[in-house]
């Protein structure tokens, strides 16, 4: 769940963005679409925490997170949000395996049920967990970035142009782990793109 | 996974930078503790030789050299004293006692010294094996000597005259008879082979009947010198003057020589070090400028473990963790390539002047330089982990690259 208020944030020598409120019940999945520069990574990074509003408040399942003092709002970030960024990126010195293990270690959250060995088998990693990010195909390392985003079951799942670089099947392909994952982890997805192929995926869109 | 881990991995995946930077911390280190230890060694060797010998009494020449070579064994004498004459200055009221020596013939190395049972007291030891000498031609060997020559009580062999080795001119005639063995004292008396005085003034009669020179006098019997403790402090201040204006022999004090030389020593020392501390802090800017790199390498990687909810403490530690481990192994490779050098150096020096020579309070040197090298790194890291502060962790994950 998921609901912002009068969000607004300017950079200290450009443009201010106010970002209309959205509001997302549990399960429900948004959409946002825009053109370049219009602000949609600035709202990606409000709502995950690593950029903090001029103005707004952010609730996610009623903990206000614009409220939370800095330590606070690190924790709350590593548990319930999960950031796909549009470039995936990973640990260089680590393999895919360690990498998970790594994000799990930083979130607090053990590896007991051997979460690292199902993610990578839902997303057909399993083959390449002991090389290094940099000996990935693009497609192997854009599901890495999925499964790092995912898997530590956030409240939250944010994707930053998932789908920018893909050709059509690729797409389709991404979009379906993307949501299956929301699936299982329960969580909201919100994806930001200017891609106009998924927009028939998705019941609720926003237009920035 | 872990912090330690994370930093490990981090460290072997730049392998040549990682190297440099542990082979200059680690070459100062072991410069470092290598020039210290030398130097402890050294003078505390030099000083425990000293055995409270407050003045030597030997012929006119350098007081150093009569300091070397009568109380430490380890030049030439200066000449020959007459011992009559040498025996009205131990008389004197100052004089606490006064042991004779003289010196100047060698088992394969080892000086042999003719003194009297005094000597033994002297340098803190006593007869492990065996007894005292009691006859001319008797000997009592020092615990290096038994052992490294392999010799046992009962055993025979003929000194050579001079302070080395040579073959050229031995005293075959009267061979020397081990009667005892002293207790190991890591003094330089382990090395020397000890007899009463009369074994080498009779080993030296028979030199002077062979040259058909000099017909023996009792009278005329000659030491190298004579070793002397004060009876009270006046001594210090009186004898040495009056010896020197006076008599003809020289009076030399050991620990005012001893300073003397130490301090030529010193500045080589000094020299050495400094350069080390300069390597040091060389090294600590590597180590600094590696760091630095790592973080500004790293920034995406940096700001990607902070998106997965790592605080920026997280992230300094990170930082710490690989200064420290990069620390950690140039230390432990510095410690190895001092304690290698020392032993090799140790090593030569008993091939040289069989002595044996022993690490001190090294570990207390090691723990200390510990906790240098750790403020060392603990800086290096504060200054690293600047950008760390001052990172836009959204700026940083929005560039595309």
């Amino acid at each position: 769940m998921l609901q912002t208020t009068n969000l607004s944030f300017s950079y200290l020598n450009s443009a201010s963005f106010d970002f209309p409120d959205i509001e997302l019940k549990n399960n429900e999945h948004l959409l946002i679409l825009g053109a370049s520069g219009i602000g949609k990574t600035t709202l990606l990074h409000l709502l995950a925490g690593i950029l903090t509003p001029n103005k707004g408040v952010i609730t996610i399942n009623n903990e206000v997170i614009t409220n939370l003092n800095p330590k606070k709002l690190d924790t709350y970030r590593g548990a319930n949000i999960g950031l796909i960024l549009q470039n995936t990126s990973a640990i260089a010195s680590l393999s895919v395996y360690e990498n998970l293990e790594a994000r799990l270690f930083f979130s607090k959250i053990s590896n007991k049920e051997k979460v690292v060995d199902t993610i990578l088998e839902q997303l057909d990693l399993t083959l390449v967990k002991k090389q290094k990010p940099n000996t990935l195909s693009t497609g192997q390392l854009q599901r890495l970035g999925i499964a790092l985003g995912v898997i530590h079951r956030p409240k939250i799942i944010l994707a930053d142009e998932p789908t920018s670089s893909l050709d059509d099947k690729n797409c389709a392909l991404v979009i379906n782990l993307l949501k299956a994952q929301a699936k299982i982890a329960n969580a909201n997805l919100i994806i930001i793109t200017h891609d106009q192929r998924i927009k028939n995926s998705f019941d609720n869109t926003l237009v920035l | 996974m872990n912090i330690l881990k994370l930093s490990y991995k981090n460290i072997i995946t730049k392998p040549l930078q990682t190297f440099l930077t542990v082979l200059i911390l680690s070459l100062s280190i072991g410069l470092l503790l290598g020039v210290k230890q030398l130097n402890k060694v050294f003078e505390s060797q030099l000083q425990q030789s000293l055995n409270g010998v407050d003045m030597v009494v030997g012929a006119k020449g350098s007081p150093l050299q009569l300091v070397l070579s009568a109380v430490l064994h380890i030049d030439n004498p200066t000449g020959n004293i007459s011992f009559t004459e040498a025996k009205k200055i131990a008389k004197n009221k100052y004089v606490k006692n006064a042991i004779p020596i003289s010196i100047g013939d060698n088992y394969k190395g080892y000086k042999l010294v003719g003194t009297t049972s005094e000597f033994i007291d002297l340098h803190k030891t006593s007869i492990e094996n065996g007894t005292l000498f009691k006859k001319p031609f008797e000997v009592i060997l020092g615990n290096s000597v038994a052992k490294n020559l392999n010799l046992k009580i009962g055993d025979t062999f003929s000194s050579a005259h001079g302070m080395i080795e040579n073959a050229l001119e031995n005293h075959d005639e009267n061979p020397l008879k081990v009667v005892g063995i002293l207790k190991p004292t890591q003094n330089v008396i382990d090395r020397l082979i000890v007899t009463g005085l009369e074994s080498i003034w009779h080993l030296h009669e028979h030199e002077s009947h062979q040259n058909k020179t000099n017909v023996h006098n009792h009278e005329d019997n000659e030491i190298t010198a004579l070793l002397i403790k004060f009876s009270n402090k006046m001594g210090l201040l009186q004898l040495p003057r009056m010896i020197n204006k006076d008599t003809q022999f020289q009076a030399a004090l050991p620990k005012y020589e001893l300073d003397k030389l130490f301090q030529f020593t010193a500045i080589a020392t000094k020299a050495i070090t400094w350069i080390a501390f300069a390597i040091l802090l060389v090294s600590g800017i590597s180590m600094f400028v590696s760091l630095y790199r790592m973080v500004k390498e790293q920034a995406k990687e940096l700001a990607l473990i902070r998106t997965y909810g790592a605080s920026r403490n997280i992230l300094i530690k990170l930082v710490f963790s690989q200064g420290f481990i990069i620390g950690l192994f140039s230390y432990i490779t510095g410690v190895l390539l001092a304690f290698v050098g020392l032993q090799a150096i140790f090593t030569s020096i008993k091939n040289t002047y069989k002595q044996q020579i022993y690490l001190l309070e090294f570990s207390q040197d090691v723990l200390e330089l510990f906790i240098f090298i750790f403020g060392i790194i603990v800086i290096a890291t504060l200054m690293a982990i600047r950008p760390i502060f001052k990172m836009d962790i959204s700026k940083i994950l929005s560039n595309e690259n």
